[in-house]
């Protein structure tokens, strides 16, 4: 298969006045051309990190990569010059963000802020910007594109904002798509539709897309592969029918099950959850950061860290349960 | 027979904006609502945000005075009582807020919050045994004793909702409003504090309003569900009838919304078109009609009521699923 995007051993660390916060800590992953890999984890696990590291849209400093690669078709992008990363963001990758009232311009219609996109990377006239923002829209599900242009961010429901967000996205028609929990501001109904708009895109325009939720069940509907991430690190990279069916880690077979079964609980028993709280990514534990938490841990798991490696074909782990 | 706590007849609420810092107009935010809410039970409340859930939710407990309508705790009508008529029965309903991090008082120790309570309604007077009765409280929901001089700041997500519990049941209530608890939680925390709820819940027999727009979660948790779509009750009955046999659109496309694998559950898929309307300007007839794939003529024009379906199940459309 073809890698569009090749990350090696990415350390993104925050520098502050009293501590180092490790939010990325020594990933490696790749996605492939036209391919949906969707990434989970809970708040804090470095998820939105990487996003941010991918687009380098983390203020440095605080930030600062440390250490490792992040090769977009064949080109390091920490090597290269911050004007020539500004041409590549919006054109050649582009990001949807959870929250898109924050993260439109409130006082711009939202025709204007799509029409920018065009103005920054192409040189076509104005006549072609609007057909060209006209047609996103309609894409989009975005009816009416002529009136919609000239109304602002507030007059829109959310559903709507996240549909322009994604217009904005796909405008320049990039190959790689990095979309932060572009669902989870949203109610269920509107959650549902934002998806199917998502996948059936994708499909479409043959988009590499990496997206981020801390949801799997959501995560399920539209990625083909997966990466769980806790704590800074990757601990399993699988197909996502694999993920399901076998998961070898014991914190995404915790995910798995926190997934409440759509079933009346008579007796009221408990849920299945996971026990204590994610780790302070700046004091974290010497071994595997899931120790003080697994339901598995062994005595090696205490002061050592396990390797990154494939357990079965295509099927990825960082674990001591399957270590020789 | 059951017994009913808690009955709620044709209660509305609205809210009148008067266009100094938002538009002018009403919100009919419940929109007269009827149902019961049963000793000892836990009854879901879904639906999207703008429906009118927390407002019920808080209509009921009288955090807010209803428009019209009545409520009746264990037969006194408490719609209309004036406050000082309602502190003896405010303090047998307690709420539990969504956000743990705006719910909290960031500049009172968190022991103290808990403690408020109990000095408001008089529940014990002598300090020592007061304090004893916030380490037991702080205990049953998982925190320790030395945690009561500290502030909310200090403590995670999960953590402060426990404190919000911890409070809630200080008072000894009967029945509590959950407006959506784990909503601001992670996955992993969320069933924490859900298992909490459950176990405060058998140990106190509490009665429970729980609203949220989880379906999965409210499956798991109540005994029965109310499904809510702008100021009207669409949709009420068991966990198994509503998730098995839906009878209301709305209901369905809720259902048919919910994330990943659906087993166990049997209905019709339906898919709704656009965003829900404005609370302002709720449309005529049936109010989900400019949504629904199912709509006629009919729907247009005229409000469907409540309609029972069998035992507790009752469904408010002219061409049920």
């Amino acid at each position: 298969m073809n890698k569009l995007l090749q990350i090696e051993n990415l350390h993104t660390y925050f520098y502050t006045k009293d501590k180092i916060i490790k939010a990325v800590e020594g990933i490696s992953f790749h996605v492939n051309k036209g391919e949906a890999l969707g990434v989970v984890g809970e708040s804090g696990c470095g998820k939105s990190v990487t996003g941010m590291s991918i687009m380098q849209l983390l203020q440095t400093p605080p930030a600062k990569y440390v250490k490792g690669k992040i090769v977009f078709k064949g080109r390091d992008l920490l090597d290269v010059s911050s004007e020539e990363i500004r041409k590549l963001r919006g054109k050649d990758i582009s990001i949807i963000f959870q929250e898109p009232m924050s993260a439109l311009n409130p006082v711009f219609t939202v025709g204007f802020q799509l029409e920018e996109v065009l103005k920054v990377h192409t040189d076509i006239d104005k006549k072609e910007r609007f057909k060209k923002v006209y047609q996103i829209m309609e894409k989009v599900g975005l009816p009416d594109p002529q009136k919609r242009f000239n109304e602002y961010p507030h007059q829109l429901s959310g559903g709507m904002r996240q549909r322009i967000m994604i217009a904005m996205a796909l405008l320049m028609k990039p190959e790689l798509v990095i979309a932060d929990e572009p669902t989870t501001a949203l109610d269920v109904t509107i959650q549902k539709q934002v998806l199917d708009l998502m996948k059936e895109l994708q499909k479409e325009m043959q988009l590499s897309l990496i997206f981020i939720s801390h949801d799997l069940g959501v995560v399920k509907e539209i990625a083909q592969r997966i990466i769980v991430m806790y704590s800074g690190e990757i601990v399993e990279e699988s197909t996502i029918e694999d993920i399901f069916k076998n998961p070898l880690h014991p914190y995404t077979r915790g995910l798995i099950d926190s997934i409440p079964p759509i079933e009346y609980n008579k007796k009221k028993e408990p849920l299945k959850s996971i026990p204590g709280k994610v780790p302070d990514p700046s004091n974290k534990p010497v071994g595997c950061p899931f120790y003080p938490r697994c339901e598995k841990r062994m005595d090696i798991c205490e002061n050592k860290r396990p390797d990154f490696f494939e357990k079965e074909p295509n099927h990825f782990v960082k674990c001591f349960l399957y270590e020789k | 027979m059951e017994k009913k706590l808690i009955q709620i007849v044709n209660l509305k609420k609205e809210f009148v904006t008067d266009g100094t810092f938002s538009k002018k107009g009403t919100v009919k935010a419940v929109n007269g609502v009827s149902f019961n809410i049963f000793q000892g039970e836990t009854l879901g409340l879904v639906g999207e945000s703008g429906c009118g859930k927390s407002t019920l939710g808080r209509t009921i407990i009288r955090l807010y005075k209803p428009s019209t309508g009545k409520i009746l705790y264990e037969e006194t009508e408490i719609s209309s009582l004036t406050e000082k008529q309602l502190k003896p029965i405010r303090r047998k309903m307690q709420i539990i807020f969504q956000d743990p991090f705006s719910s909290l008082n960031p500049r009172l120790q968190i022991g103290k919050a808990i403690e408020e309570p109990i000095i408001i309604h008089n529940l014990e007077k002598d300090k020592e045994k007061r304090r004893n009765m916030v380490y037991n409280l702080l205990d049953q929901v998982g925190l320790r004793k030395e945690d009561f001089g500290k502030y909310p700041h200090e403590f995670s997500g999960g953590q402060r909702q426990r404190i919000g519990i911890a409070r809630a049941i200080a008072a000894q209530p009967d029945f509590i409003v959950a407006d959506e608890p784990v909503s601001a939680l992670d996955v992993s925390i969320q069933a924490q504090i859900l298992n909490l709820i459950l176990d405060i819940q058998q140990k106190y027999n509490l009665t429970i309003l729980f609203i949220s727009h989880d379906l999965r979660v409210v499956a798991r948790i109540s005994d029965r569900v109310a499904v809510m779509y702008l100021g009207k009750i669409v949709e009420i009955g068991k966990v198994e009838e509503i998730y098995n046999h839906p009878t209301h659109p709305y209901t369905n496309s809720l259902l048919s919304s919910i994330p990943g694998d659906k087993e166990g559950v049997n209905f019709t898929t339906v898919e709704l078109k656009g965003d829900i309307p404005s609370p302002y300007n709720i449309p005529k007839g049936c109010p989900l009609h400019p949504r629904c794939p199912f709509a006629k003529e009919i729907c247009k024009n005229e409000s469907p009521e409540l309609e029972q379906i069998n035992k507790n199940h009752y469904s408010a459309c002219f061409f049920k699923l």
